[in-house]
């Protein structure tokens, strides 16, 4: 069974990871980096929301989209890194460390696929509020990915409070 | 001899610096209430009671103006909000 503790140096310690988890886990990225385009219109969006105003979109898709683009990669990065960390334990299970300073980056990342899963599969807010069905469907397996990460987030979000 | 007119340029530049512009959060079905408001606390360095009372107008109405000034200043805070995936723009005050 997952647990979570929090060592004396603030770093997260995840143990009793079920393979099929850490699986999920480990697909966090893929929906940020699909090139879909309504993802890259959800994580870049304009700062402006009058045309008149155009040329400040034209500014910012030149000089700030860069580093928007770069923030997010490297925080999924960071999180793909402490998977790739985890080490098996003896029952089959996986334990992976959050250190404090990547705390930000899962953020980031949990954050920036649930929203690309959402651009890709246009969650309703029922279907937010539903179990999943069948799992072999990509929409109900995104589904399950995004409440999978909604409520890690929502977890992670009360430690850095 | 003429009258001397005055600058045009000038008018048009205090015009410039004198435009409030607001910063604007939208809503968003897919952020968790929570991640606004921790979002909000750190940006604009609000007590966790202001950053949920702007966090639930965002939530109930739409939309929620969380700072004004320049637009140098209201630029960096879209910069900043975008960095955390708040859908959040820029306007001119009217």
């Amino acid at each position: 069974m997952a647990s979570v503790r929090i060592l004396d140096d603030g770093t997260v310690l995840f143990e009793g990871i079920a393979p099929q988890l850490l699986h999920i886990l480990s697909r966090m990225h893929e929906a940020a980096e699909s090139g879909d385009s309504e993802v890259e219109d959800r994580l870049f969006p304009s700062p402006v929301s009058v045309t008149s105003e155009d040329h400040i979109a034209e500014d910012w898709k030149a000089f700030v989209e860069p580093d928007l683009q770069s923030g997010f990669l490297s925080a999924r990065e960071a999180v793909a890194a402490d998977l790739r960390g985890a080490d098996k334990t003896k029952g089959g299970d996986f334990a992976f460390r959050i250190p404090p300073k990547h705390l930000d980056h899962w953020l980031s990342a949990l954050t920036q696929s649930r929203l690309a899963l959402n651009a890709i599969h246009h969650f309703t807010e029922d279907d937010m509020n539903r179990s999943t069905a069948d799992l072999d469907d990509p929409r109900e397996f995104a589904l399950m990915q995004s409440g999978i990460y909604g409520s890690m987030l929502e977890w992670l979000i009360s430690i850095v409070e | 001899m003429p009258a001397i007119e005055t600058p045009a340029t000038e008018t048009g530049e205090k015009s410039a610096l004198d435009t409030v512009w607001n910063v604007v959060v939208h809503n968003d079905p897919v952020n968790l209430m929570s991640y606004v408001t921790l979002v909000f606390q750190r940006v604009f360095g609000f007590s966790k009671s202001k950053a949920e009372k702007h966090m639930m107008e965002v939530h109930n109405a739409g939309r929620s103006i969380v700072w004004s000034g320049n637009r140098e200043h209201a630029e960096l805070y879209v910069q900043q909000l975008h960095g955390h995936l708040l859908l959040s723009t820029l306007e001119k005050s009217s």
